[in-house]
């Protein structure tokens, strides 16, 4: 599991710095939420779901950098549209890093506002990962489910 | 020369990211046009000129293997360059897109210099501003 997990974390790291040009951080902090989940599911010659949180935060300055707009002219559909595509790519490159030889279908991804972490990822240890930055209120985690492995 | 192109993604955000790239790549585009899955990309193929598809392959309705499909049954539209631009990277999937007829592939995420390269390549752009048709035969070119 270490090793997908950190294969999961290079995947987010690549997203993140190439596409919406931020460096995360990782931290052993929690954050309590609010969050907009995005959630996508796979499957192939194992099945899974990645669930990424989000803080808003965060989530505008993904929008400000990707779509090089100011942060008063992002609205919830921009969120909504980064967290979905961020979901996707992580995932996507997760799985072709993970198993480049092995196919795997992907879900569209689905986003849903959240007050607080779901029960069952909030205790997932070892299949979390929760990233900061610096000085800012920007909050990530991400959670693979349970019984995922890769070869 | 110029170009009409067509942009396929679900993701608004990823349409906007790849109209950028190509405004900055120095390519002289008449229409830029936008669909959000297959079926709309079909619908702006039957009702304008196209010279460059690029398009995503997960998208709900029509995904982007099944819009190559689609695009190869049909004798006008065959002729028209895609470029996949997915997340999907695992082998299978790239050699399903090119049995189907891409003429390349890009991985999210990608840095505006590589899709950039990827577009140069696929139409035959190069770095000095001309195209393959300025000074090679025509018939170089496999469109």
């Amino acid at each position: 599991m270490k090793r997908t997990m950190m294969m999961l974390a290079a995947s987010i790291s690549e997203v993140f710095e190439k596409m919406f040009f931020l460096y995360l951080e990782m931290t052993e902090e929690r954050h309590n939420g609010p969050f907009l989940k995005a959630s996508i599911s796979f499957s192939g010659s194992e099945s899974g779901v990645l669930d990424m949180y989000f803080s808003e935060s965060l989530l505008t300055s993904m929008a400000q950098n990707m779509l090089s707009l100011e942060a008063g002219k992002i609205g919830k559909d921009e969120r909504e549209d980064c967290a979905r595509e961020a979901a996707n790519m992580v995932c996507g490159n997760f799985l072709a890093a993970m198993e480049p030889a092995r196919r795997y279908d992907m879900t569209i991804p689905r986003c849903i506002e959240v007050d607080t972490m779901q029960e069952e990822d909030a205790q997932a240890d070892g299949r979390r990962m929760d990233y900061s930055s610096g000085g800012t209120n920007w909050a990530l985690a991400a959670i693979l489910s349970a019984g995922f492995r890769g070869s | 020369m110029s170009f009409n192109i067509l942009i396929v993604d679900d993701s608004n955000s990823m349409r906007t990211v790849i109209r950028k790239v190509i405004a900055m790549s120095g390519f002289d585009v008449d229409n830029c046009f936008e669909a959000t899955n297959g079926i709309e990309a079909l619908t702006v193929l039957s009702e304008n000129w196209v010279d460059l598809v690029i398009s995503d392959i997960n998208m709900p309705e029509m995904n982007g293997i099944q819009l190559l499909e689609k695009m190869s049954d049909d004798e006008m539209f065959k002729m028209i360059p895609v470029v996949m631009v997915t997340t999907e990277g695992n082998e299978e999937r790239m050699r399903e897109a090119f049995d189907r007829g891409a003429r390349g592939y890009l991985r999210k995420p990608f840095l505006p210099e590589e899709c950039r390269n990827m577009l140069y390549k696929v139409v035959g752009f190069r770095e000095n501003g001309k195209y393959e048709t300025d000074d090679d035969d025509a018939g170089s070119l496999d469109f």
